[in-house]
Formats: C-alpha cells, structure tokens, sequence
C-alpha cells in the first residue's frame, strides 16, 4: 500500500536488480494493488497477518507482544482521567464560581492545550534528569520486576492522561452544573438534604452519563497519545511498532496495527453505547 | 470579543502571525545560520532562548516554525472546509439516499483517530510537509461535513426555510442562500477547533519526524531534536513546545470567545 520500494529495507542498497526482482515476485509486490489488498484481507481472516518484510517475523506474533504494553498503557491512562477528573468536575460544580472553580477549570484548560509529546519531555527533564525520582524512560516486564515496572509507566501515564483527565474533568463539571439545575434536585434539596447528599447521591449518577460516553469516545485519542508516547518512553508497544514500520516501509507490520486500533476503537464505541443503555434505563438499544 | 481571555487568545494569535509573516524582519538570525562558537549555548542576551548542537538560533528557529504550523494549518483546515461543507450541505438537504450514503462513508472514516488517520495517510503518500497538509485535511473532512450536515437538519425545519418554499424557491436557492449562511457561524467556530488540531498533529507528525524535514525547522521537529540534549539543553525541547501551547491556548480562547459572540451551540464532534 506504501510508496517506495521495501526491498531497499529487506535487501539493502547493494542488491542487485534481479535479486530486488525475486524478491517483489516472492512478496508478491509486483501484483496490482486491488489483488495484494484482497488476498491481504483474505489472509487476516484466516488469522493470517503475513510477515515483517525485514525480520520476516510474523505480524500477529508481533502483535501479540506489542499489544499488552500498548493497552495497558491506555488503561492506566483512562485510569488516571476518571479517577482524577471526575473528583476534579464535581468539586468545580460543587463550588461553582469560587476560586477552587476557577483554578481547576484553568489546570483543565491547560491540560487540554498541552501538547501531550512535549509534557512528557517535559515530564523526563523535571522528575528523571532534575530530580532523578524516576526512571526517564524503558521497558521492564512485569513479571520481571513490578516495582521497576509500574515506576516506568508512571510518566507514560500522566503522558497520555493529561489531555483526557482534563476533558474529563470540563465535561463532568459541566453536565453537574447542568444537573445540578433539574427539578428532582431542587425536590431533593427541598427535603432537607444537606448539599454533599445532593450533589453525590443524586446529581452525580445522571451526571456521569454523559462523561462515560465522553471518555468512550476518548480511546481513539488515547491510543493515538499512546503511539507517540511510545516512541518518546521507549516503550516497545504497538506504537514504536507501527512508527517503526512506517520508516521501513514495512506495510504488513503497518497494516497490522492499524488494523488493531481500528478495531479497538469500533468495539469501545459499540461497548460505550450498550453501557449507556445499562446505565440510562431511559435509553433504549435499538 | 469582549472577554478578557478571547483578547488574550487574539493578541496571542497576532504575535504568531506577525512572526510567521515577518520571520525576515523580525528573526534576529537567518534559521539555517550556523555559529560553531555558540553550540548549545544556553539562553543569554545574544541568543534568547539558547542554540542547538549546530549553533543555530532557538529563537529564530521558533519564529520560522510559526511559518509552517500556521501554514499548515491555514491550508489544511481551509481544504477540510472546502470539501467538508458542500459535502455536509449536500447530505443534509439533498434527500435521503445521498445521506445515508455520505453519512455511512463518514462513519466509517471516523471509526479512524485522527492521529493514527494522519500517520496511516502520511505511510502511504510519503513523509513530508505538503503530505502532512493533505493528511490533516483529511482528518478533518469528516468532522466538518458532520457539523454542516447537522445544521442544515436543523435549519430546514425552521419556517423561513417553508415560507422561502411555499414561495416558489428553488433546491438549490433555498440551500446557498437560505440555508447556508445559517450553518456560517458554527462552521467559523468549529474551525477554531480544527485548526488548533491541525497544529497539534502536524506537530506530533513532525515530532515522529514523518512531517517537515531538515534543515526546516518546524517545532515538533525542533522538540524531537531537543530529546537528544535533554541532559544540558533544556531549551532545545522547551521553547519550540511553548508556542505550540500558547498557539492551542490562543486559538481555544479565540474559539470560546467567538462562540459567545455568535452565540453558536456546538454538538459533540
């Protein structure tokens, strides 16, 4: 699917031109476009995702070792998000307009125009090389070493969360306040309940509504954070892995992973809307 | 305009474009210009935020990068808008059929994150500046016929539009002219967002070195460059990344602001 010849990757400059001929034959490169992508698609249902053009390792090996790393980086970012930034939206709402709303909406904004790579940079040069608390970047299995592990996901993490902590944040935040106004609150205030009550028994259920589906449809963004992030942690995921195989025209590799987060984020969206019906009875799937 | 944030977000913006315009004028040394004295030389008088391995200025490094993002993303977001509105125009108004099969196009296209949309198009037409344009225009094509395609659902229902039919106006009249200039102020606002995107994946594309190639500087290249000194030149990173900040901050506060003057509700998009 890519310009340029992979054989110069596979072969080297030297190779003779009847050597880069045998080898698009074997490829099959010389076949026109339609036909590769049909026997490609072919192939992937069969489970089949062909092989590296330059270590001639399977992708689907590939993938399952890169995959893992990569989700679980998504995962301890969406992690991160929800359980900073749904706090962060109710306390904005519950103290709307003080200077406690004023702050966490601006640290909010902030987070939303932060570009994740430079924060991470960032990140490296303040808490590795300054103040040497963590390590600046690498991979150790888990099961080799989990405190070395978990210390090497932890600037990753804030990496990607970042952005969606703070879009988490502002979307809480804002469908609170926007709960916060409906009758059955005033009913409950009227009662006597004191605000706390209010605000975390009753508003915060129907208010979450909106934040899930936000945070849904926040994966693609994040494990597009993550291939970035990847690349800046050493981190050897599927982000490093499809970077990698962009520069070395390496199109198996490309369209194996992409192929991954595609269908990641169609099965997230498909889980978020039927959540949604669990959570809203009012919502039905159609 | 009158909140104090969309005039910091305006001023923010103009010192941008006056930079990218006035790059010859204004740098104080040509970008490509090399001090072999002053490699790496940290921030000072001379050189105000610091020289990289070669010498060359940060400063005026920075100052040309606001050429290309604010390039980039002139030219692209005005590409998405070009094809995305007539198609979101199209789909809305031009019956069923032609809508569902736009729609079903676009679902699919954003089933795509836009990052990994940008990266998958820059692998297969090359990497570079002019592809990283076409490939963020891309991205946002969809995005922008969606946004179109709502308003017109929702203006077509209003009853000037009945009353301009009842008269005898014609399709396509009552689309360019009725319609149309109605979907204009959510379409300015949603650019705002688009092009504070378009920056950040030019940038994040450049950073993975697949956007502008040397000796070009753009600042996700200058920050990728900069991970290389992080040890003793923290200047190389941090200046390139802070106008790519103060861009996204300006154009979301000049975004805010325009929504409140035009008064436009944007949907989820």
């Amino acid at each position: 699917m890519l310009p340029g010849d992979p054989t110069f990757t596979i072969l080297g400059e030297e190779a003779t031109q009847a050597q880069r001929e045998r080898a698009r034959e074997e490829l099959g490169l010389n076949d026109p476009l339609p036909v590769r992508y049909v026997a490609w698609l072919g192939d992937v249902f069969q489970g089949d995702f062909g092989r590296s053009y330059r270590t001639r390792e399977p992708v689907l090996d590939m993938l399952e070792q890169r995959i893992p790393i990569t989700l679980e980086l998504t995962f301890l970012s969406m992690g991160l998000a929800i359980l900073l930034g749904v706090p962060l939206g109710v306390l904005s709402a519950r103290f709307h307009n003080t200077i406690i709303d004023v702050l966490a909406s601006t640290l909010s904004i902030v987070g939303m125009a932060v570009p994740f790579f430079w924060l991470g940079i960032l990140l490296i040069m303040f808490f590795s090389l300054r103040l040497g608390w963590l390590p600046p970047s690498g991979y150790i299995p888990i099961a080799e070493d989990p405190v070395e592990h978990f210390k090497l996901m932890i600037l990753p993490t804030l990496t990607v969360g970042a952005a969606m902590t703070a879009t988490i944040a502002r979307q809480t935040r804002g469908s609170m306040l926007e709960v916060l106004s409906e009758d059955y609150v005033r009913t409950a205030r009227a009662k006597g309940l004191r605000q706390d009550a209010v605000v975390f028994r009753h508003a915060l259920r129907n208010a979450l509504i909106p934040v899930m589906t936000v945070a849904g449809l926040q994966v693609g963004a994040l494990l597009g954070g993550a291939v970035v992030t990847e690349t800046i942690f050493s981190l050897p995921g599927l982000g490093r892995m499809l970077v990698n195989g962009i520069f070395q025209r390496d199109f198996p590799v490309v369209q194996g992973a992409i192929l991954f987060i595609v269908s990641s984020v169609l099965l997230v969206n498909l889980i978020t809307d039927l959540l949604y019906a669990m959570v809203d009875p009012r919502v039905k799937v159609s | 305009m009158r909140s104090p944030l969309g005039v910091i977000g305006l001023v923010l913006l103009l010192v941008n474009i006056v930079g990218a315009v006035g790059y010859e004028v204004i740098a104080p040394y040509p970008y490509a210009e090399i001090h072999p004295r002053d490699i790496l030389h940290e921030p000072s008088q001379e050189y105000p935020f610091g020289t990289d391995n070669l010498g060359r200025d940060t400063l005026s490094r920075v100052i040309y990068g606001a050429r290309i993002s604010l390039g980039v993303m002139t030219i692209s977001t005005g590409l998405a808008l070009v094809v995305g509105v007539p198609v979101g125009l199209i789909s809305g108004y031009m019956g069923p059929l032609a809508d569902a099969l736009i729609m079903r196009i676009i679902d699919a296209w954003l089933a795509f994150p836009a990052l990994i949309l940008a990266l998958a198009i820059v692998a297969i037409l090359g990497p570079g500046l002019f592809n990283t344009m076409i490939a963020v225009a891309i991205v946002n094509m969809p995005r922008t016929a969606r946004l179109v395609r709502g308003e017109v659902l929702r203006l077509r229902e209003q009853e000037y539009v009945t009353a301009a039919r009842a008269l005898g106006a014609s399709k396509r009249r009552i689309l360019l002219r009725h319609i149309y200039p109605g979907t204009l102020g959510s379409t300015i606002v949603f650019a705002s967002l688009l092009a504070s995107q378009a920056i950040i994946t030019e940038s994040s594309l450049s950073f993975l070195g697949l956007g502008a190639q040397p000796p070009e500087p753009s600042w996700g290249s200058m920050i990728a460059m900069g991970t290389r000194y992080w040890n003793h030149a923290w200047w190389l990173s941090f200046f390139p990344g802070l106008a790519i900040f103060l861009t996204v901050f300006a154009l979301s506060f000049v975004g805010d602001a325009l929504r409140d003057a035009l008064d436009v509700r944007l949907g989820h998009n």
